[in-house]
């Protein structure tokens, strides 16, 4: 019921959206809906002598604090007068308390906004204490980090594990993992079940480092990792050792609705083709319904810059002229190039609200599939 | 090989790396310092300055805060019994009981001193022995790991306080707590009765502080004693040079437990944290006459903090070099070490050995930076171990409480930490041991991960076959049954005592039965309740808990007939149950422990209304004025002093999340455009 309920609130969004897009909305319901604010008349508010704070749900050090904290400098550079541009890191709920914090407990002066991994398959299962809804928090920005990839090792086999498409003919396959729900999990676990592969799944790795060692002591030989990951780590400590390869990536769905090669990653194939190069045909089935349903649903944006629901205008429009204007700023491409080793993908405004307006027409069956997979154990 | 050695010798050593080197260590021991402050919170602060910086001075300064936190965290543990990171928890069992005899420069010294030889040790030995790391930390998988963590808990089970059955039942007990919130793997929130707060967990933090510093606190507060129980005249010898001394006399005792903490440290998933109290255990079962451990031996001092700095070097090759961090602290310090341009891999360890020399330089270098900064300012720390009581309090009261708020930032901190203070008090006066709780926290989400992979990875009891189990095995089970020696000859001797007219020792003076039998009864209460709550989880969800359940029952219910008997030999001998109870309140002083705490609570009521940056100031000055009787003056002068480092470092530095109190609402709309809100709410 409540699921519905929420389906229902943002199919009149998505509909108000639509017909705003237009300019024929009705000026009352045009503040109801604040995403669809036109900011040209506005006039950006200036920032000066005050202090942006910029929320993290996470602990210090992890990858969307360390962006977080690439991005603050930048933003205080661009926004007008200025402002301090400080990091807070509100840790808890894997990030579901700064979500809620943003949208209920935040002044929406512009002065408090979230940077957060945002996957909108989150709420749809419903996971408990979410007090947030998604649509209604503004957008200041979005970014791409890179795609999940899925590895296993090179000694799967007798023979060495040089092409993907091997990885059919494996036997003793152990998929490792970090927890049920948890996005590393759920794709390569429905990549390798819409394969039709047996395999061992073992979960509870307490995080990426500890996979990655699980996987070095041959407990597992398998396991899905972020793009991230893979730059800072997994190429230098497993791959070049000659110990893991990296078998494919889960690409982002472009606005046309086709999967390319993700930009970051373009010398490694994507699940789907390899999944043509073993069976011969597209993917399909309940398994790929659902593996396509979880990727449309992560691949909006990695992390998004979100301000509170109905954020003052003037500082809306300031702080996304700041964003925009930051992200194609060259001194901060080359730190992050420096830090990360490639830089982000920025996503468009426009391709994020029409993302968000899909959700309303999710295939409820599926979503179903998606939390009895996740429950089984 | 010995080229890259020096290479990286000069590497560190060049301007302004050794600059940074220099501003890591000092920030670095700062943060030992302060309870609740730690490397996490180092990083923080740090990581912002580094974007942008040479990577061998950015890692110069990283790691010259990482080598240290471990050096001064010695401060707190030994001046307050409070751990200050939980590397250096096993130091309290000796350390603190020396600064109550007077003898905290002494302790100081002799930690100081080992600190820097256990720091340097570590990083030199395992430079020298690459070639075994990686089979070592390869052989390593989930079955190893768990049972590193039974090994752990066994030891400080039976080795943190008189009674093996209380201290294995409080382990249990912590692993328990640890269950609360989500566990890892499963979907379904634990234990927590629909308080959001519970969700993640509970804290470590906030449960360290309110376990061991309040208590303690109380205990200044209430008799208004200094910490050392002795004036500063009657104590004889016991300065830092002593110390210095004590350490150079054990140096064996140090090689071996930096022995311990280098190779234990690296194993990944729960080495570092157990080494300090597989380093005491060491010291106990090899020392001839082990009568005084717990009661202020220096070597208790010696063995833990030369095998925890001993592990910062140790762990920082098997990071590197295979992204294989061995603890929370080397995962973090992986995280920051990428950030700022590190690639880990194995041309660590070959075409890029000059770095990591000169990392393992770094360490090296603050070791003993850190240790020869600490020793010449111990002579004046020590001295707080003179001041009375009502004058360290109210500091130590805005430390603990700011530090419990650090890590999460919510009510619920306080809510805990003051709980804890409560459970604490109990456990105290009762004589059942505190470490196990907090070692176990720890542990518990490491521990629950490795039996459940485990139980995942292999069929039935094939785990069980593996050398290394095997082997951890062994050690577990000599503990025990060198434990039970030590109970079986300490009865023989008082009865020996006894035959000879003798009085049998009276080191029972802190538990009494009216203390410990309520938390017998409550924590049996617990597990059973715990573990029939669990029955209708899912079962990867549910096989933990009721299995500590089980286990946790049955220590308990030894000590509860253990308990049950003493209380009716108490009741006998003291004429009834209401004399008895008068007796045990009156001597602990129980109503005014309550009363301070009653203070504490009005004081995160009060916090509610006006938030932190005035109602620990507030506090401060009610305190003195009101329990301490000081003057106007005095009041004042301290709660600004509190005020001002809470704006300046809390605020300003590290941009804390305050509390919304309601004045903080309301504030803003009352005073003009540009009124400093950020200097009150």
């Amino acid at each position: 019921m409540k699921l519905l309920k929420k389906l229902l609130v943002v199919l009149f969004a998505a509909t108000l959206l639509a017909g705003c897009s237009d300019g024929e909305a009705p000026a009352e319901v045009v503040e109801t809906v604040a995403e669809s604010l036109d900011l040209s008349q506005v006039e950006a508010k200036d920032f000066t002598g005050q202090t942006v704070t910029i929320l993290v749900g996470f602990n210090p050090g992890g990858g969307t604090d360390t962006s977080a904290r690439l991005i603050n400098k930048y933003l205080s550079k661009h926004l007008p007068g200025n402002p301090n541009v400080i990091v807070q890191n509100m840790s808890g709920a894997a990030g579901i308390r700064a979500l809620n914090y943003a949208y209920e407990g935040a002044r929406p002066d512009g002065m408090t906004i979230l940077f957060a991994p945002i996957s909108l398959l989150v709420p749809l299962l419903g996971e408990p204490g979410i007090r947030y809804e998604l649509d209604k928090f503004e957008v200041v920005g979005g970014l791409r980090s890179g795609p999940i990839m899925q590895f296993a090792r090179q000694d799967l086999d007798s023979a060495q594990l040089v092409d993907p498409a091997a990885i059919s003919g494996a036997n003793d396959l152990v998929l490792g993992g970090i927890r049920t729900s948890s996005s590393l999990d759920l794709m390569p676990r429905l990549a390798f079940d819409s394969l039709g592969l047996d395999y061992r799944y073992v979960t509870g790795y307490s995080s990426e480092n500890t996979v990655r060692n699980a996987i070095q002591t041959n407990e597992i030989n398998s396991f899905g990792g972020t793009f991230s990951g893979y730059r800072s780590a997994v190429v230098s400590t497993l791959i070049e050792p000659g110990i893991v390869a990296p078998l494919w990536h889960f690409p982002y769905r472009d606005a046309e609705g086709n999967y390319p090669r993700a930009s970051f990653a373009a010398d490694i194939p994507t699940y789907m083709e390899v999944y043509e190069q073993i069976k011969g045909e597209a993917p399909s089935g309940e398994y790929w319904d659902a593996l396509q349903l979880a990727l449309d649903l992560r691949s909006v944006a990695d992390n998004m810059l979100l301000a509170p629901p109905s954020t003052d205008p003037a500082a809306l429009k300031a702080l996304r002229e700041a964003f925009d204007m930051a992200v194609v700023d060259q001194e901060m491409v080359d730190e992050v190039t420096g830090v990360l080793g490639y830089f982000y993908e920025v996503v468009p405004l426009n391709y994020i609200r029409q993302r968000f307006e899909e959700t309303a027409n999710v295939d409820l069956e599926t979503v179903e599939f998606i939390k009895e997979y996740i429950a089984e154990d | 090989m010995l080229a890259d050695l020096l290479n990286g010798f000069l590497l560190v050593m060049q301007w302004p790396t050794i600059g940074f080197l220099f501003l890591g260590v000092l920030f670095g021991i700062f943060l030992g310092i302060l309870p609740g402050l730690g490397v996490i919170i180092g990083l923080v602060v740090l990581l912002p300055f580094t974007f942008g910086m040479d990577p061998v001075a950015a890692f110069a300064l990283l790691l010259g805060m990482y080598a240290v936190t471990s050096t001064s965290d010695t401060i707190a543990s030994v001046m307050l019994g409070v751990p200050g990171t939980s590397a250096s928890q096993a130091t309290i069992l000796d350390g603190y009981p020396l600064a109550q005899q007077g003898h905290a420069a002494r302790a100081l010294g002799a930690a100081f001193t080992t600190s820097a030889f256990g720091g340097v040790f570590g990083a030199l030995v395992l430079a020298l022995s690459l070639p075994l790391i990686r089979p070592v930390i390869q052989s390593f998988s989930s079955p190893e790991i768990f049972m590193l963590g039974v090994l752990g808990l066994t030891m400080v089970g039976s080795l943190s306080g008189g009674n093996m059955f209380k201290g294995l039942a409080v382990a249990a007990l912590g692993l328990l707590m640890s269950t609360v919130g989500y566990s890892d793997s499963g979907a379904i929130p634990r234990y927590y009765f629909g308080v959001d707060y519970l969700i993640d967990g509970l804290p470590l933090i906030p449960v360290v502080l309110g376990l061991f510093a309040l208590p303690e606190l109380m205990e200044l507060a209430i008799r208004n004693i200094s910490i050392s129980r002795k004036d500063n005249e009657e104590v004889e010898g016991g300065g830092i040079l002593d110390g210095v001394k004590d350490a150079c006399r054990n140096w064996w005792l140090a090689v071996r437990c930096a022995t311990i903490g280098t190779y234990i440290g690296m194993l990944p998933g729960l080495g570092s944290s157990i080494v300090d109290w597989l380093a005491y255990g060491h010291a106990v079962q090899s020392s001839k006459d082990n009568s005084k451990f717990g009661k202020g031996d220096i070597r208790g001092v010696i063995a833990p903090e030369a095998a925890n700095n001993a592990t910062r070097g140790g762990s920082l090759l098997p990071t590197v070099a295979f992204g294989v961090p061995g603890s929370l602290g080397a995962a973090i310090l992986l995280g920051a070490l990428l950030i700022v341009g590190l690639k880990p891999g194995p041309e660590m360890l070959t075409t890029e050995l000059d770095t990591t020399f000169s990392m393992v330089w770094s360490i090296a270098i603050a070791n003993i930076l850190a240790a020869i900064l600490l020793i010449f300012s111990a002579k004046h720390v020590a001295k707080l171990a003179f001041l009375p009581g009502h004058m360290i309090v109210p500091a130590i009261i805005m430390f603990v409480f700011m530090g419990a708020w650090l890590g999460g930032g919510h009510i619920g901190d306080w809510v805990a930490c003051i709980t804890m203070g409560f459970v604490g008090f109990f456990m105290k006066r009762g004589n059942w041991p505190r470490p196990p709780l907090v070692l176990a926290l720890v542990l518990g989400s490491i521990m629950e991960n490795a039996y459940l992979l485990t139980g995942r990875v292999y069929d039935g009891l094939e785990w069980m076959q593996r050398p290394i189990v095997i082997i951890i095995g062994i050690v577990v089970l000599c503990t025990i049954g060198f434990v039970i020696r030590g109970m079986l000859m300490q009865k023989s001797k008082e009865k020996g005592l006894e035959k000879g007219g003798g009085k049998p020792p009276a080191d029972r003076a802190e538990g009494s039965p009216i203390f410990s039998l309520p938390l017998s009864v409550l924590f049996i209460t617990i597990f059973l309740v715990a573990a029939i709550l669990a029955g209708d989880w899912p079962n990867s969800v549910k096989q933990f808990p009721i299995l500590l359940g089980a286990i946790g029952a049955l220590f308990v219910f030894i000590v509860l007939i253990q308990d049950g008997l003493e209380f009716r030999s108490l009741l006998s001998s003291e004429g009834g149950l209401v004399p008895a109870l008068r007796g045990a309140t009156k001597e602990a002083l129980f109503i005014k422990a309550m009363l301070f705490m009653l203070g504490l609570i009005v004081m995160v009521l009060v916090m509610l209304v006006i938030g932190q940056k005035l109602a620990l100031p507030l506090f401060i000055s009610f305190y003195l004025a009101v329990w301490g009787g000081y003057g106007l003056r005095t009041c004042l002068i301290y709660s600004t002093c509190a005020w001002v480092f809470m704006i300046g470092f809390y605020d300003r530095v590290m941009h804390l999340f305050w509390y919304p109190s309601w004045l903080s609402q309301k504030l803003p709309g009352l005073m003009p455009e540009g009124f400093p809100l950020w200097l009150f709410v």
